[in-house]
């Protein structure tokens, strides 16, 4: 029924999260270094003063970490919210409601691009520099973007109906947490444990951060191929069950 | 809880209430229908349908050509945007394109007469403002199919006039207009058909004068009767 310029449309709901989330924020755009930086303090206080962890540079070791969870957890949580927070929308007005959802994720993008500045920063005061492998980074964080949209896809259409989603949602992101290598390094998994863990985007972005970042190497091609197959996989089932569940969202919303 | 969760399981609507009970209709290309009728009849509804808005349980909607819907006073729009921060928002739900709303923005402000308060946000504007504005949007789109549930009335008189204009001359050009009001002298300058709709079944279809007098009289015989 619709027809029209998605890009535009993308664009302005994009524009428009963002705006409504900055505008009457004092601090604004700063928020979004302000975060990441007092969960470094934090965490640079408990593991290297406390349990004094080995790793070194562990300020980056964290950011590799938190980043990717960081940007997961508020996409998803967003992503999820989307559909019954924009019902006035979806409720007066024909556009193609896959939009909606999508356009609440990228809108995250850009507190990523922030973040990605202070990793840059701390990994140049760390006498360490941007090497040729930092040239995955884009694929990256492309799959993980394909990911978050199937998750956030996915969760908004259920959203609409069973209300208690973001609850659930919320909690798995706390679960999340710990199952993500935020603050322990990979070689801590038990062996059994590994492969598995590679198979959740999250860790896998983690890791694939921390060796392009950290140890100036490739990620690992089996790695790779996990993250994407799980990304596509995601997309895939967001998709489906969100063009099965959309044609009643306008009596539930 | 789980009652509900059950509903959803076996995917059915809330309710068996039924909105629209056989309702059949066309409109031709420059025609324009008002839809009238007491509160839950189901006008709005309809109105839903035609937009696209929602799919029947049974039956088919057809429509052709682009269509354009106001069906509530400033959907779309946000009270922490600007103005003319809406006017793009909007502009982009409806289909246009960025080249078009660029060129198509000033005669939009222009038309909404809001030009001193385009930068400010939303949420200072009038109620009037508001409908102007969103009626300025719609009408800049040049749909095929106009549709408007209700929020005429709130304008100015002399805005009122302006909109009526356009969407005379809008129906000239051949397009078809749809409208949802209680408001019998402004349907009546604007619709030449009308429909009568009751507790979901179409009671009339017809030039709106017939319509109107049946409509009416039925209401005072009811009143009389009680």
């Amino acid at each position: 029924m619709w027809r029209g310029d998605y890009r535009f449309l993308l664009k302005n709901l994009i524009l428009k999260d963002f705006r409504i989330r900055y505008r009457n924020m004092s601090l604004g755009m700063f928020w979004s270094l302000l975060n990441p930086l007092v969960m470094l303090a934090v965490y640079d206080f408990v593991f290297t003063k406390i349990f004094r962890s080995p790793v070194r540079h562990f300020s980056l070791f964290i950011l590799c970490g938190i980043l990717p969870f960081n940007f997961f957890a508020t996409a998803w949580m967003t992503g999820t919210a989307s559909i019954v927070e924009n019902a006035g929308l979806i409720k007066r007005v024909p556009v193609p409601r896959e939009v909606v959802p999508i356009a609440s994720v990228l809108s995250n993008v850009l507190h990523l691009v922030i973040q990605m500045g202070l990793l840059i920063g701390f990994l140049l005061t760390a006498g360490l520099s941007i090497n040729i492998y930092w040239l995955y980074l884009p694929l990256l964080w492309s799959l993980e973007l394909v990911f978050v949209c199937g998750c956030a896809l996915l969760f908004s259409a259920i959203n609409v109906y069973i209300r208690d989603t973001r609850y659930f949602v919320e909690s798995a992101t706390l679960v999340l947490f710990w199952l993500v290598p935020i603050f322990y390094s990979f070689s801590a998994v038990p062996p059994r444990f590994k492969d598995l863990y590679q198979y959740n985007p999250i860790a896998a972005l983690v890791l694939a951060m921390r060796d392009i970042v950290l140890d100036a190497k490739a990620p690992s091609d089996v790695l790779m191929m996990k993250l994407t197959f799980v990304s596509i996989l995601a997309l895939g089932a967001g998709l489906l069950v969100f063009r099965r569940l959309k044609p009643r969202f306008f009596d539930y919303l | 809880m789980s009652q509900h969760l059950a509903s959803v399981l076996r995917s059915r609507p809330y309710s068996r209430f039924r909105a629209l009970k056989g309702v059949s209709f066309e409109v031709a290309p420059g025609e324009s229908l008002a839809v009238i009728g007491a509160n839950g009849a189901g006008k709005s509804t309809l109105l839903s349908l035609v937009t696209g808005l929602t799919k029947p349980d049974k039956g088919i909607v057809t429509v052709n050509g682009r269509v354009a819907a106001l069906l509530e006073l400033g959907s779309g729009f946000h009270p922490d945007l600007t103005g003319m921060e809406n006017i793009f928002l909007n502009a982009s739900l409806l289909g246009f394109t960025q080249k078009r709303t660029r060129a198509l923005a000033d005669e939009i402000v222009e038309f909404a007469g809001v030009r001193d308060f385009i930068h400010e946000p939303l949420r200072t504007y009038s109620q009037g403002m508001v409908v102007r504005l969103a009626f300025s949007v719609a009408v800049n789109v040049d749909p095929d199919v106009l549709i408007i549930d209700e929020v005429l009335a709130v304008g100015d008189a002399e805005f009122q006039t302006r909109c009526r204009d356009r969407i005379h001359g809008y129906r000239r050009a051949g397009k078809t207009f749809l409208c949802v009001s209680h408001n019998k002298p402004s349907l009546l300058s604007l619709c030449d058909r009308a429909m009568w709709l009751d507790h979901g079944e179409m009671m009339m279809c017809g030039p709106i004068q017939d319509v109107f007098d049946a409509y009416e009289g039925r209401s005072a015989l009811a009143k009389g009767a009680e």
